[in-house]
Formats: C-alpha cells, structure tokens, sequence
C-alpha cells in the first residue's frame, strides 16, 4: 500500500509541484493545507506517513505546526521544505521535531532522497 | 542538467549610491552581502530552470526613500511586484520588482512551458519565484549579520509604477527613509534576454541601525 503524504504550503504552485514529485514515486497525497493551523487539524485527522511543511505560511507558520504535531504523536515524520535556509531556522526546525529540511528550491531527486531519509 | 556551481559572474559596474549615512567600509560590505545574496539567487534561477545561470555584478544603491518613483518607473511601463513584509530581529518590508515581460518569462521557467497569461497557478508561481530570490538576499544578510529573519507570505501586484509604490504604499510606511536597492541581471544559458529586476529592502529607521552597525565593524 503506497504511504501517505500531507503537503503543508501557502502557494498552490508549491502543493503542486511537490504533490507531482511525490504522486511520481509512488507516494499517495491524502490532504493539503495552506496554513499551519489547517496542517496541524488535518495531520489530527488523517495520521499521514509523511508530512511536507512550509515555514511560512499565514494564520500560524510552519515551525509552531510542526511542535504543535509532534506534541500530538511524537512519531510524526515531518520534512521541512521552505526558502529560508538560514542555519537558525534550520535548527529551529529541527529542535521543534522536523526530521530533515530542504531548501526551496529543489531537484525532486534532492526532494526524494530527504523523504527516503525521513521515513527511515 | 547544469547546477548551481556553474553560476558565474559577469562585467563589473559602477554603483549608484549616495551613501545617506553609509561609510565607504560599511558600503563595501553591503555591497559583499548583495552579491553572495545575488549568487544565490541565481542557484535558485538556475535550479528552479534547470538551466545555467550568469550574473551580473549587482548594482547596490542606498536611495532616499523619495527616489523611488523615479528609480521603479525606469525599469517599465508595466511591473511585477512581490510585497514582502519583515520579521523576526529586523522590521520592515522587501519589493522584488520585473517588468512584465521579464514576469511573463520568469514564470514560465517555474512551470516549465511558455506562459502569456495569469491563472491561479500562473500567480503562485511567480509569487513563490520571488519569494524564493527575494528569501536568497535575506538569508544572506541574515547570515551575514548573524540574525533571525523571516517573512511574511508575499503579496503580488502587476501594475504600472504609480499604481505599484501605490499599493505599497503601507509596506514602504512601515519602512524608513533610506532604502537599500540592489539591481541585478541574470542570464539564463538557453535563453538570449537577461532576466533584469530589481530587489528592494526598506528596513525600518531602528533596523537600518541595527544593519549599519553590524556592517560598519564587520
């Protein structure tokens, strides 16, 4: 059965293009959001292998989702895929309970080999 | 595919500063800043394409806030804006501005096909295009200078450049009276006209203090 993946970013260009890459490996996308509050109610609702998250995004950004996930199921397997690569963001990120960080923008391989990397 | 390290930089030129409170030293670093800045920006041109992607060496300026109309209306008729407003330790906003054309064109090196038109996906990815150059400049200065930036989800207007400093108007007011503006060129390898735009950073009055001070002992 083909994991599952919540694609979490303000810009539909985004969603979509992320959604390609990972709908081309096989991935299946049960939900998107465009803020963090929606990521953070969808992951509740559909558990999702494999969360892509955005830092910034209205309502609430993408660093108080992921801590707001993980608080709920400290096993969620969140990648952070986001412009800013400043080395604090990164960490940040990280220390809230992101897996791994990508900087927009990518090659879907450079995309892929984060994912392999998140779900272990 | 040809990656980020083919980036490669053109003639040099001369700037247009008038200093406004700016040390000789202190322009030179800001001048170092905008070019790392420009260099990744150009990664980004080059991985969002799949293209090799040349640069010019980018033009930096300190301008009076009052300039603007005149600097903006120089570049076209007709203009693509992305808004972008400030936060963590600096406060303020930043514009990347393209002609149309150029807007027109960037967008179709997003998406992969030749665009003549706006949709909802069209805009997104002009929007996220320059996000993504405008989040190159900032992460250079915020490494740089050692400090936590962020931004706000961008805003974009397509307009002429009344109507753009217009709608700007209360992005710039939260800026302050100098506005640093970096204006640069690139040149992708399979295409024969230079993408050329410029990036705008209105720090507020305290921030453009904070980035003074910063690159006046750096």
């Amino acid at each position: 059965m083909a994991q599952t993946v919540l694609i979490c970013d303000d810009a539909i260009f985004m969603r979509s293009m992320v959604g390609k890459i990972l709908t081309g490996a096989g991935f299946q996308i049960v939900g998107e959001a465009e803020t963090g509050r929606q990521a953070v109610e969808r992951y509740k609702a559909l558990r999702p292998d494999l969360v892509t998250m955005d830092i910034v995004m209205p309502d609430m950004g993408g660093i108080e989702a992921v801590k707001e996930i993980t608080a709920y199921d400290p096993t969620a397997r969140i990648l952070m895929c986001s412009a800013m690569g400043q080395q604090s963001l990164v960490v940040e990120a990280i220390q809230a309970g992101a897996k791994d960080f990508v900087v927009k923008p990518f090659q879907p391989s450079r995309m892929l080999e984060a994912v392999q990397r998140v779900l272990g | 595919m040809e990656g980020p390290s083919h980036t490669e930089r053109q003639q040099s030129a001369p700037d247009l500063h008038d200093g406004r409170g700016f040390s000789r030293e202190a322009l030179d670093a800001l001048r170092e800043v905008a070019s790392i800045g420009a260099g990744h920006a150009a990664t980004a041109l080059s991985e969002m394409s799949g293209q090799r992607t040349m640069i010019s060496v980018p033009l930096v300026a300190v301008l009076a806030r009052t300039a603007l109309p005149e600097r903006v209306s120089a570049l076209s008729e007709r203009i693509a804006s992305v808004v972008i407003q400030l936060d963590g330790d600096l406060a303020g906003s930043t514009l990347f501005l393209l002609p149309y054309n150029v807007a027109l064109r960037l967008t179709g090196f997003m998406m992969g096909r030749r665009v003549s038109g706006w949709g909802e996906l069209e805009e997104s990815a002009l929007k996220e295009a320059g996000n993504i150059i405008s989040a190159a400049y900032l992460n250079a200065i915020a490494e740089f200078l050692h400090i936590r930036l962020l931004n706000a989800p961008p805003s974009l207007v397509m307009d002429s450049p009344d109507r753009i400093l217009g709608d700007a108007e209360v992005a710039l007011a939260q800026g302050g009276e100098s506005v640093i503006c970096v204006e640069s060129e690139f040149r992708l390898a399979n295409d024969t006209l230079p993408l050329h735009g410029l990036f705008l950073m209105l720090p507020d009055a305290q921030s453009l203090r904070r980035m003074l001070a910063a690159v006046n002992v750096a």
